[in-house]
């Protein structure tokens, strides 16, 4: 108690005169005796605490009843303006004599009043809230004496508990907001203190009144007042009845009855939700007498705010600002802080926020501002350090004593009843202002304030930057559950016996280590003898191949076997090649370099003739014994004639090219007709866009070689662009600019870089002019030819316009484009694609077989022809690779062994016969060996296991594995011929039922396992995506193969089938990559509609706009390998719901000759 | 290279570098692609090659072999080396390399210019298709010899204007005998369960074998297996070997104390069921039982990259070894 008066007296001497800050902190101290100290430091103002409130306040908003409370609140407004009607009279009698004091500031502080209410509660700074809880709290002590006893028994039923809970902490929160400092001052020891502090409370009741009046409010007061008068009639009735209520419940209560009506009052006009209904009427009636009794206080804080001495106040506390920033940083590092410390910087800091609050303060009504948003914010508080139990003693005791006081100040709030509406009516805080609004109020308010000030200011903003920075979200040191978990460390205490883990280790450690190794290592697959003999490698011996000398006499005998292939003009092709390029090689030794002729039908006749007299042999020169070509260069046709395979799609390019060339030879030489012809041209049946050409396929399918050929053989120049070159568009329309609009190029024009194909005119015409006349003329005229290669192949960010480069020239060129792509599904070649295609397809296997075989004949190493087939069907019918493969192999050396083992046999057991041979000579394997299979490491299986080569090939295996046969049950004969076919389980199936019991024993079990290792490992490999790092489980998929193979079948002799590859299905999910969704099921309901949808209208867009990979950017952004993101797949997955219009098969090459 | 090695700079070489083979003799494994590229080594007109493979196989070794005996003292003005570390975008394959395809350089007949593209497979697709053309464009002057990983990353275009040569791992024979060959010339004291314990360490890279050896040459002087694992820290084979024979035996208390202590001395448990696998690909059981053995290990294999690799799930890998024994 005496403490309680020692603050209330206090009040008011700061309401009057400035009191000096320490005392606060003297009161605190006075705290720090009590029991209740820790309280103290469980609410420090930081903005962390307001975070947890706030949410708190979120919970027990949820909890109350809304509705109920929007109900009683309309009856609880009537009655309380009825009331306040009484007091206001009272209140004026009393007040009148002190109104004239305060009168020069009136105005504007009863401005700020009702402002500064409202301003505190959004202030960021904490205001003095834990004080007056501190304070309220202490106070109960004081009065009950005997806490522990209270705690120890409850006057209350356990059913009242709750809900008096809820509807203190409203209650509280409510005095918060009004910014209560202590609840103590309804003490009627003193009288003399309640009516001072009616003082200015009676002058802010005239204010309003006067306002009020200003406003026209007469007739509303007569309304008022009549409508008091009818509540006041209500409210006697409700008090009866609720006095009859209490003499019923409880002999105590009956102390309070007179108190009930304005209690009542009081609490409803805060809009708190009660759970009267709820609880039990005993314990409501105490609950309101302690709100109640804390009023008077709040109106001494709002008359200290309004009074003259605020601003001093104010200026006080920047003062004791100065010392705050200590304590903050005493904050964090101390953790457990000392009461009075905490005190003072309260105050300071409540200070400070009044000291701010007159920045905003003159844009505000009084009494608009809601005062509950501040109100939820302290609730929490509230709950955690009062029991209520504890209050409600205290406050039965005192129950009667405050109700004189609470008539005489609860007037003043409520002087002006008609502006209290909207604070009833309105339930939400309003909303802060604009930040930055408010910053220019205080800029604008600041500009009055000392330099002095504003720096102490600043300084104080650093330190709780500062404090803010330092401080730790997650605090290091965790020290909640750490002994829990030390002490739980205890032995389990388990049914049955376990052995310790150190018994373990310990037995474990006496392992014999280095222990001599008996005779073979099983860690490695060293051999003792390995340490000893130090090489034992055997290294081959190749050299270059002898010359053949009877080419011919092959060819005659394999005539017979390749029909419809015309050996003898391929054979004699190759021949003159072969021949010529050695006669080049030979004539460069005696630096010979031919100039300007030209390749031309006639030449070649003539240089036919002339060769057949020659000798067959034309030895290469000694210095380069292997030539300086490619296969790729040296055996590529030269002449329309000479190609020998993929001939439709070329004979369709010649077609479109003799048009352009008119008659096709090169003896036109005239300007004119060249003109005239490009009239007609212009003026005949075909499009605009007739002068491109698209020729699509997939690479190395003889693309460009095909238009190479015709370029030479009709005598075109070829300006290239490909690639390797800088083709934006920009770039590309200034090369050709030239040559799309004149009509003639000089031969010397410049391309693109040395094509090759010219050196190898150059070499040839070298090689021609050594044995033969030049007949052309070296001045002839050449007509061009664009060539725009990899036409698909678009790098953004480089070639910027290319695309629109490509459709200008076509619109505009009067020479033949020619494009070359290798994706049918390019989406911006489509325009292009839609009128003058040429789909290219890889040659035919048989047909290619037997032209590498001539051509390896030619090179004088004969080769097998299913080693030729393979390695051309493993290469994916890549003739080009085929080609280089087969110079990699021919040209060191061919096999050096003696050839007529047969080492493994090539699975494609074949029809075809082995190929003849002259004797004395030998035929060439292990070519496709060669490149297939591993060389340092017993593997059946390549490496990289393919599941789906592995699915080919098991039927071969089942077939042929021993154990199988031995464990087939029943006749055997009918069973092995049912084994042959594709699905060899059913027969097993029927039959494996009766012997199932030996596991061993039967084939289905033998095959169930075997599947079953074979589907773990497929689980296993699907694990790893990228290869490029090296992934255990692909190791072991792969053993658990070969294992399975090895011991469950049994499978040792059959061979594996390398490349019959199937047709490789594309999915969109093989290229999205593991990384982004990791479930299958996933990928495909999620992915793969979308990028499906995606890419038709992708596709259906590119066929009207030019630009057109907008969307597949976004997808780059899915896919884990970024920096190989094609549409290629895409369109490779869309291509699969079109049918590509090349339905021609490749024709089978021209008939014998 | 190793008549030189009184010179003192070379002393202080990493052996690998030190003993990287210069002639085609010296380069261990992969005889048969090796002896052949010698071939073109003396008698010119290379292909454009692509040798792929895993790490420390020779790649490198061999195309810089191929380079130096073809074109010997013109090494330098006709080879264009670049790997990874060099820039090799787009620009650099339009320029740079263009450039030097197009180059003068006087070279004997039958020889051309090289362009070494080590580790092409981290080269952009963009950068390769760039390539492409240009390939084939001065095939007549400029051969290109690539080295990678994987050939996936190749795109279609250029494997098909190469021949593609597949390096395999060296078999453990091979890296022993190059061990031996270079433990005999650093006149190291060494025993044969110490380059046995390389030799399982290395797993056929050639790279990593002489690494180790160096190491422990350095480190402790002596070779043996006790050093040698001293050094490259891994789960005993010996102690993994001794605890599959438990399993197999069906004794999984014995087979537990190996594990426990295994775990005690900190070994991540990837690393103790990669040594697992590997003792157990050479381990001398029924192969039945291996079978189901190395299909276990998988299975645990997988969880334990998915993230659950507690020393749980190694003591079930033992019990579900103990019960395929008990079943054999």
């Amino acid at each position: 108690m005496t403490d309680v008066n020692c603050l209330t007296s206090e009040h008011i001497a700061t309401a009057t005169t400035a009191s000096p800050p320490g005392t606060p902190a003297k009161n605190a101290g006075k705290d720090l005796d009590e029991p209740t100290s820790p309280f103290v430091l469980r609410a420090p103002p930081s903005a962390k605490s307001k975070l947890i409130l706030q949410n708190m306040e979120e919970v027990l908003h949820s909890v109350k009843q809304k509705h109920r409370e929007k109900h009683k609140r309309k009856r609880e407004e009537k009655r309380r303006a009825a009331l306040l009607e009484d007091q206001k009279k009272s209140s004026q009698e009393a007040g009148r004599p002190e109104k004239e004091k305060p009168q020069p500031l009136r105005e504007k502080s009863s401005q700020e009043n009702g402002l500064k209410n409202g301003r505190r509660r959004s202030s960021p700074l904490k205001s003095s809230t834990p004080v007056a809880d501190n304070q309220s709290i202490m106070k109960h002590f004081a009065k009950a004496g005997k806490p522990e006893n209270l705690a120890a028994s409850p006057v209350n039923t356990a059913k009242a508990k709750p809900a008096t809970n809820v509807f203190e902490f409203m209650m509280n929160a409510r005095n918060r907001s009004i910014g209560v400092n202590e609840g103590g001052a309804e003490s009627p020891a003193d009288p003399e203190v309640a009516s001072e502090a009616a003082t200015p409370t009676t002058k802010r009741k005239l204010l309003l009144q006067e306002w009020n009046e200003r406003k026209g409010g007469a007739k509303r007061r007569l309304a008022d007042e009549s409508r008091g008068e009818y509540i006041e009639v209500q409210m006697e009735q409700r008090a009866k009845r609720l006095r009859k209520m209490l003499t019923k419940t409880d002999q105590k209560e009956v102390m309070a009855p007179s108190s009930a009506p304005t209690d009542s009052t009081v609490k409803r006009t805060r809009g708190r939700p009660r759970s009267r209904r709820l609880s039990s009427v005993d314990a409501q009636p105490q609950v309101v007498v302690e709100a109640k009794s804390q009023n008077p206080e709040t109106e001494e804080f709002l008359s200290k705010l309004s009074s003259p001495t605020k601003k001093r106040d104010s200026l006080l506390g920047y003062f004791a600002k100065v010392e705050s920033p200590k304590e903050l940083t005493e904050k964090v590092t101390i953790a457990i802080e000392t009461p009075p410390m905490e005190t003072p910087k309260r105050r300071t800091q409540r200070r400070k926020s009044q000291a701010e609050t007159p920045i905003i303060e003159a844009e505000f009504t009084p009494s608009s501002r809601p005062r509950r948003s501040c109100a939820g914010k302290a609730r929490y508080d509230y709950d955690l350090e009062t029991s209520p139990v504890k209050q409600q003693k205290t406050k039965l005791q005192k129950a009667e004593e405050s109700i004189e006081v609470i008539d005489l100040d609860s007037s003043s709030a409520a002087a002006t009843p008609k502006k209290l509406a909207p604070l009833f009516v309105r339930q939400l805080p309003k909303p802060s202002p604009d930040p930055s609004v408010l910053k220019a109020r205080q800029a604008f308010l600041q500009s009055g304030v000392p330099d002095k000030i504003r720096q102490e200011q600043n300084r104080q903003k650093n330190y709780e930057q500062m404090y803010e920075e330092s401080y730790e979200v997650f605090p290091r040191l965790a020290h909640i559950g750490c002994e829990s978990f030390a002490s739980s460390n205890e032995p389990l205490q388990l049914p049955f016996a376990l052995r310790s883990e150190e018994e373990y280790v310990e037995v474990a450690t006496t392992l014999p280590f280095n222990k001599r190794r008996s005779k073979t290592s099983s860690i490695t697959s060293c051999l003792p003898a390995d340490f000893t003999s130090s090489k034992s490698f055997n290294k081959f011996n190749y050299a270059t191949l002898p010359q053949l000398e009877n080419k011919r006499g092959f060819v005659k005998l394999w005539k017979n076997d390749f029909d419809r292939f015309p050996t003898f003009k391929c054979y004699n092709q190759m021949r003159e090649k072969y021949r010529h390029f050695s006669a080049i090689d030979s004539a460069q030794d005696t630096q010979q370099m031919g100039e300007s002729l030209v390749v031309t039908r006639r030449t070649r006749r003539s240089m036919e003739q002339n060769m057949a007299q020659t000798d067959e042999e034309a030895k290469p020169p000694p210095s380069a014994p292997n030539g300086e070509l490619l296969f790729t260069e040296k055996y590529k046709p030269l002449l329309f004639e000479q190609v020998l395979v993929n001939l439709t799609p070329v004979q369709e390019l010649k077609e479109f090219l003799s048009a352009w060339s008119g008659n096709g030879g090169s003896n036109r030489n005239s300007q004119g007709m060249d003109d005239t012809f490009d009239m007609s041209n212009d003026s005949a049946s075909m499009g605009a866009n007739s002068n491109t050409m698209v020729l699509v396929g997939p690479s190395s399918s003889g693309k460009t070689n095909a238009v190479f050929t015709l370029a030479n053989d009709m005598n075109f120049n070829v300006l290239e662009i490909n690639a390797g070159m800088k083709r934006t568009g920009k770039k590309l329309i200034q090369e050709l600019q030239e040559a799309t609009q004149s009509h003639q190029i000089r031969k010397d024009s410049k391309t693109g870089g040395g094509s090759s194909q010219q050196l190898l005119q150059k070499l040839q015409k070298s090689g021609l002019k050594a044995k033969a006349a030049a007949v052309e003329p070296p001045s002839e005229v050449r007509k061009s030819l664009i060539l725009i290669e990899d036409a698909d192949i678009l790098f953004d960010n480089l070639d910027a316009g290319f695309t629109d480069a490509i459709y200008t020239l076509a619109a505009s060129s009067k020479r033949p484009v020619i494009v070359v792509a290798t994706d049918p599904n390019c989406a911006h070649l489509q325009r292009l694609m839609q009128q003058n295609v040429v789909h290219f397809q890889p040659p035919n296997a048989l047909n290619i077989s037997r032209f590498l075989a001539v051509l390896s004949l030619m090179e004088n190493c004969p080769i097998e022809l299913d080693e030729l087939i393979s390695l051309y069907l493993y290469n994916q019918q890549n003739l080009r690779k085929t080609l280089m493969e087969l110079q990699f192999y021919i040209q060191s050396g061919g096999d050096p062994s003696g050839a007529k083992t047969g080492g493994i046999k090539s699975p494609t057991k074949s029809s075809h016969s082995r190929l003849a041979t002259v004797d004395g000579s030998r035929i060439h394997q292990r070519f496709f060996e060669f490149f297939t299979s591993p060389q340092n490491i017993q593997h059946r299986i390549p490496f990289p296991l393919d599941f789906n080569l592995l699915r080919l090939n098991l039927t071969e295996l089942m077939s042929s594995s021993p154990l199988l046969k031995e464990q087939a049950p029943g006749a055997g004969s009918r069973n092995t011929a049912k084994r042959k076919s594709r699905s060899p389980k059913k027969a097993w199936l029927s039959s494996a039922t009766g012997q199932k019991n030996d596991g061993y024993s039967s084939s289905l079990a033998t095959l169930a396992s075997f599947y079953d290792n074979i589907s773990m490992a497929a689980l296993m490999e699907s694990d790893c995506s990228d290869r490029l790092q090296w992934h255990l489980s692909e190791d072991i998929a792969h053993l658990l193969v070969e294992q399975a193979l090895q011991t469950g079948l049994a499978a040792k002799e059959c061979p594996y089938n390398l490349f019959d590859k199937p047709a490789h299905r594309v999915t969109i999910c093989e290229h999205l990559g593991n990384g982004v969704m990791r479930s299958a099921s996933a990928k495909s309901l999620d992915f793969e509609p979308t990028l499906r949808s995606i890419c038709r209208s992708e596709k259906e867009r590119a066929g009207q706009e030019r630009k057109s990979s907008r969307f597949y950017h976004y997808l780059r952004n899915h896919t884990v390998n970024v920096t190989s993101f094609t549409m290629e797949y895409f369109d490779a997955a869309c291509s699969s719901f079109q049918t590509i219009p090349n339905s021609e098969p490749p024709t089978e090459a021209e008939p014998k000759d | 290279m190793p008549e030189e090695i009184a010179d003192d700079k070379r002393s202080h070489l990493p052996w690998i570098e030190k003993y990287r083979p210069a002639k085609f003799k010296e380069i261990v494994g992969n005889e048969d692609t090796v002896a052949r590229l010698s071939v073109f080594a003396t008698q010119g007109n290379a292909p454009n090659i692509i040798i792929a493979g895993p790490p420390g196989v020779g790649k490198t070794t061999t195309i810089q072999c191929l380079a130096r005996i073809l074109l010997g003292d013109s090494y330098k003005e006709a080879v264009l080396e670049l790997n990874a570390s060099n820039e090799r975008g787009i620009d650099v394959v339009r320029n740079k390399i263009k450039m030097f395809a197009q180059q003068k350089v006087t070279l004997p007949r039958g020889r051309h210019k090289i362009v070494i593209l080590d580790e092409a497979d981290s080269m952009t697709e963009g950068a390769q298709q760039a390539l492409r053309r240009t390939m084939e464009i001065y095939s007549s002057t400029t051969r290109f010899a690539l080295a990678c990983n994987t050939s996936e990353k190749i795109i279609e275009p250029i494997q098909s204007r190469c021949a593609m040569l597949r390096f395999t791992k060296l078999s453990d024979a091979q890296v022993l005998a190059k061990l031996i060959e270079v433990a005999k010339w650093e006149k190291l004291n060494y025993t044969e369960d110490g380059l046995e314990a390389i030799v399982f360490t290395a797993q056929g890279d050639m790279r990593q074998g002489l690494n180790n050896l160096q190491s422990t040459a350095q480190g402790f002087g002596d070779i043996n297996a006790e050093n040698v694992f001293k050094v490259c820290d891994e789960p005993h084979p010996k102690l993994l070997e001794e605890m599959i024979h438990h399993c197999a035996a069906n004794d999984i208390h014995k087979a537990y104390k190996i594990l426990a202590k295994l775990w005690k001395l900190g070994y991540s448990p990837e690393d103790i069921i990669g040594n697992i696998f590997r003792v157990c690909k050479r381990i001398n059981i029924d192969e039945h039982l291996k079978l189901d053995f190395i299909r276990e290990i998988g299975i645990t294999h997988m969880k334990i990259v998915d993230g659950i690799n507690s020393l749980l799930q190694l003591t079930a890998l033992l019990a579900k070894l103990c019960i395929a024994a008990e079943k054999h």
